[in-house]
């Protein structure tokens, strides 16, 4: 019984970031044409290779259907029924400085646990605030400028570097990847994009926090990071939505590109309003995340923290081409309620050496599903490469699912692949032991499940290990399996 | 297109003659599969699993007893090896019964489609596993040439295993489908061997199910053995209900096989039943192997243990995909799952993919596959002791598939079994022990 009511108390847990806040915004009239595509682009005062870009992909997508392999149930979404462009209408220009940002959005952000304007002073992470469709902010650009970084919104980078944009996007992900990719390149609006120069170590952590706040409305966003030779970067991306009935959609597409001896190390919080306690609401979070690298000794890794989204359908993935690259990917996926999560990785390795490890922890509570789907593909070619696999799920009540389904698929007499998963839940002899220690029930549950994912939690870089062991504590607390 | 031209036509004249088929159910089951069509790459189940080539291949589809009776093929029939043993012998798609050993305590039967089709008929307890996910399935009911129903009576421990012989003497290119049903008595024990015979003189196409019924406290060894079928393509699936307190094991062994695909659907439909299902495949050349395993856990109490491990030669290609099911209230399930590959050519491929689906919290459950070449550390070792490196490898290879090969209880099938495996790796006559002490007199 005390189980029960232990569990009852997590599934009524309030949302922290479900608040609206009273902005005025402009929008672009609902549904979807050539027209909507033609009004984004020049809201964005794109070149024109982007339009011809932009149409391109929404005539391939018309003639593309909505996938449904995955393990995910939802009805079916109008796309024409949803706003492809909102703004906050004070915005006109990005403005100069964090003087100029409209103080009801600031608030907005100290809100969210993300004070621009300390993050300003106290150094350390570098912010691109993303309120809807438009960029509202970026801090440290000028220290970043002195090495040479470009982080801007991407639509300032189409506008200020299209040379650098025109040659890389939609490399990795092109607009025929998928169903999602084609429709975030027709109409995406913002996103980050950074460029970081030959040879520099960018000297500190550079975040894009993403919010939804409009309603009706979805949000597109685009990122592209490009590490040069030698290059090091450390990116961090969060994200967060009112509380709605309605479901949200989000599709977003992400590419990296790690030429020789660069690396990019790319953390995801992921914390979308997931829907009430009855599944109603909630984002749809349907993105493709991919990162090539392109050069030798290159190195992409990934660590997301997925607990927010109604439905979660992102595969972060390595194309592994040059000699000895190495990919990594290490996720903690958490599912509660009616949320369902089917999120995983692909790792193609193409070159000679390649190594990939993945580290997969799913935990499911209440009445989710929580499936992990990677696939591990040897080439030919890639002689002598690696890979090691791991996913754990951890099942919290007999209502909840937790799958996996791995490809493996080895063309070569070389390379050697393992994988191996296990599915339990937490042991009673784990919980008696704790007790027979003083440690209370909930104390003791929390300590597993940390140890669980303390994995993948110390891939995290130190301002978001805090915050997401925090996001773990709060969607668990005292869950008893 | 071929293919369904050849169905087609055969539906049209043979098969609508025949006084004693259940014609409207056939027709029903033909349309399901016509509906569905083969399947492409494109289907889950059916990934890596092309059969593009079937479309260009004219079948004669088996159904006339008399022709294959009249043909003195029936001299060209090979006879088991195990003689020693009771023997179900299943020609060309016929059951023979003039060739059977049979005793007292189980019985064969050939039963008409209304034994299988009617309400409470045979197929009933089966229905579930023909789904789309085979539509291969369907195909089968619309088209099987013979039924046998095999019973072992209740509280019957048959020393003896039996040998169920699938014969292929074919002279033109033929498809084969028959569907053979076997129950288990209460607290019976059985061992039963499938073997797979083929002249190999024609393509021949066999689309075979066995239906296995465990009723309560039953045992039963199923060992499946393939081996030398250079011209067959073989779709040898088996479809297993378990009540309760049931123990089963199943071993599939596949040497040399052109195309196989082995399609086991398993449901656990009482508790505390076990089931072990145990594999090992060696293929060379241009050979295709496919293991499909689809474990329901329906009800609590169950375990289940896949280990399957193969080595891949040169062109050869191999497939495993395991799925186990952990239904809702499928409390203290253990379920665990291994595939391991060597391969040791640089065409070779294998596609390794096993899946847990759970829908119950106190389960322990785990899956582990790898997929790599020989331990170069081990052949090191062992060409330091001066052993060869032909033979350090085909050491360290028999010693990867022997405990695999020792988990088969059935002693005479076991060293059988060991022979091939020997023969395979150029062993010779050395083999595990007798390796090491032809080792120790150098």
């Amino acid at each position: 019984m005390e189980d029960n009511e232990i569990l009852k108390e997590i599934t009524d847990k309030e949302y922290k970031y479900g608040f609206v806040s009273l902005i005025e915004q402009e929008y672009a009239p609902k549904g979807l044409d050539e027209n909507i595509i033609r009004f984004i682009w020049e809201k964005k005062k794109e070149p024109p290779f982007m339009l011809e870009w932009r149409l391109k992909a929404f005539r391939y997508w018309k003639s593309m259907h909505e996938p449904h392999w995955a393990k995910v149930s939802y009805p079916p979404i109008d796309y024409q029924d949803i706003h492809y462009y909102a703004a906050p209408k004070s915005y006109k220009e990005k403005p100069k400085s964090l003087d100029e940002v409209d103080p009801e959005i600031l608030r907005t952000f100290e809100k969210l646990g993300i004070p621009l304007r300390e993050r300003e002073k106290l150094a350390g992470v570098a912010v691109d605030a993303v309120l809807d469709s438009v960029s509202v902010a970026t801090t440290f650009k000028e220290k970043l400028e002195e090495l040479g970084i470009i982080f801007c919104s991407i639509n300032e980078a189409i506008r200020n570097y299209p040379e650098l944009v025109q040659k890389y996007l939609g490399s990795v992900v092109p607009y025929t990847d998928n169903f999602f990719a084609a429709l975030n390149s027709a109409v995406f609006s913002d996103g980050s994009f950074v460029y970081v120069p030959k040879g520099v170590r960018c000297p500190m952590e550079l975040s894009t926090y993403f919010r939804i706040n409009a309603s009706e409305t979805g949000q597109f966003e685009r990122t592209l990071i490009i590490a040069d030779e030698g290059s090091y970067v450390s990116y961090l991306e969060g994200c967060t939505a009112p509380i709605r009935d309605e479901n949200q959609l989000h599709a977003a597409v992400v590419e990296l590109i790690a030429l020789k001896d660069a690396e990019i190390k790319y953390s995801t919080v992921q914390n979308w309003y997931p829907g009430d306690k009855d599944g109603k609401g909630g984002i749809y979070n349907f993105v493709t995340k991919r990162g090539i690298c392109l050069g030798e000794n290159s190195k992409i890794s990934w660590t997301q923290v997925e607990t927010g989204s109604a439905i979660t359908w992102k595969y972060p993935s390595c194309i592994l081409k040059g000699n000895n690259s190495v990919g990594e990917f290490y996720s903690i996926a958490v599912t509660n309620n009616y949320q369902q999560a089917d999120t995983g990785t692909k790792m193609i390795h193409l070159g000679r050496n390649t190594k990939s490890r993945i580290v997969s922890k799913g935990i499911a509570a209440g009445f989710s599903n929580n499936s992990y789907r990677g696939l591990v593909q040897i080439s030919k070619k890639a002689e002598g490469s690696k890979n090691y696999s791991q996913c754990d799920s951890l099942l919290l009540g007999d209502k909840c699912g937790a799958h996996t389904f791995p490809y493996i698929d080895v063309q070569n007499n070389s390379s050697t692949v393992e994988h191996e998963a296990t599915t339990s839940k937490i042991s009673d002899e784990i919980l008696f032991y704790c007790n027979q220690r003083g440690i209370s029930k909930e104390d003791a549950i929390g300590l597993i499940v940390n140890g669980f994912s303390r994995e993948v939690l110390n891939q995290l870089p130190m301002e978001f290990a805090v915050e997401a062991q925090k996001l773990l504590s709060v969607s668990l607390e005292g869950s008893v399996g | 297109m071929k293919f369904y031209e050849c169905i087609q036509k055969f539906f049209e004249h043979k098969f609508e003659n025949n006084q004693s088929y259940d014609i409207n159910k056939r027709r029903d089951f033909l349309n399901k599969f016509l509906h569905l069509g083969i399947p492409t790459t494109k289907h889950e189940e059916w990934k890596y699993t092309n059969l593009t080539f079937l479309d260009d291949l004219d079948f004669n589809f088996v159904h006339d007893n008399q022709k294959f009776l009249s043909n003195n093929l029936l001299a060209e029939l090979e006879y088991h090896d195990f003689s020693e043993f009771y023997f179900v012998p299943i020609v060309n798609g016929f059951y023979l019964d003039s060739q059977a050993t049979l005793n007292g305590f189980f019985d064969v039967q050939r039963i008409n489609d209304e034994s299988v089709f009617s309400s409470n008929g045979s197929l009933l307890n089966f229905e579930r596993f023909f789904n789309g996910n085979n539509p291969f399935s369907f195909l089968n009911l619309a088209a099987f040439s013979d039924s046998v129903f095999l019973q072992i009576k209740d509280n019957t421990v048959l020393e003896r295993p039996i040998v169920l012989q699938y014969n292929y003497i074919f002279e033109t290119s033929s498809l084969s489908n028959t569907l053979n049903f076997i129950e288990v008595g209460e607290n019976s024990k059985v061992s039963i061997i499938i073997l797979f015979k083929s002249n190999n003189a024609s393509k021949v196409f066999a689309n075979e199910y066995i239906n296995l019924h465990l009723k309560q406290n039953s045992s039963i060894e199923i060992s499946f053995l393939q081996y030398d079928l250079s011209n067959l393509i073989l779709l040898n699936n088996l479809n297993v209900v378990c009540d309760i307190g049931v123990f089963f094991k199943s071993n599939y062994f596949s040497f040399e096989t052109q195309f196989v695909r082995n399609n086991v659907n398993l449901a656990f439909e009482g508790i505390n039943s076990t089931a072990k299902l145990n594999g090992v495949y060696i293929v060379s050349s241009n050979n295709f192997v496919d293991n499909h395993t689809m474990l329901y856990h329906n009800q609590p109490f169950c375990t289940s243990d896949e280990d399957y491990r193969g080595i891949i030669n040169e062109q050869a290609r191999s497939v495993f995909n395991g799925k186990i099911y952990v239904a809702r209230g499928a409390q203290k399930t253990n379920a665990y799952q291994s595939n391991k590959n060597i391969l040791l050519s640089n065409e070779a491929r294998v596609y390794t993919r096993p899946q847990l689906e759970i829908y119950a919290d106190d389960v322990k459950c785990t899956h582990g596959a790898t997929a790599g070449f020989l331990d170069q550390d081990s052949l090191f070792y062992l060409t330091t002791r001066g052993i060869g490196k032909e033979k350090a490898k085909a050491l360290l290879l028999s010693s990867f598939v022997s405990n695999n090969l020792e988990r088969v209880e059935q002693s005479e099938l076991r060293n059988i079994l060991k022979e091939l495996v020997a023969k395979k790796l150029n062993l010779e006559n050395i083999y595990f022990c007798s390796a090491i002490n032809e080792l120790s007199k150098v």
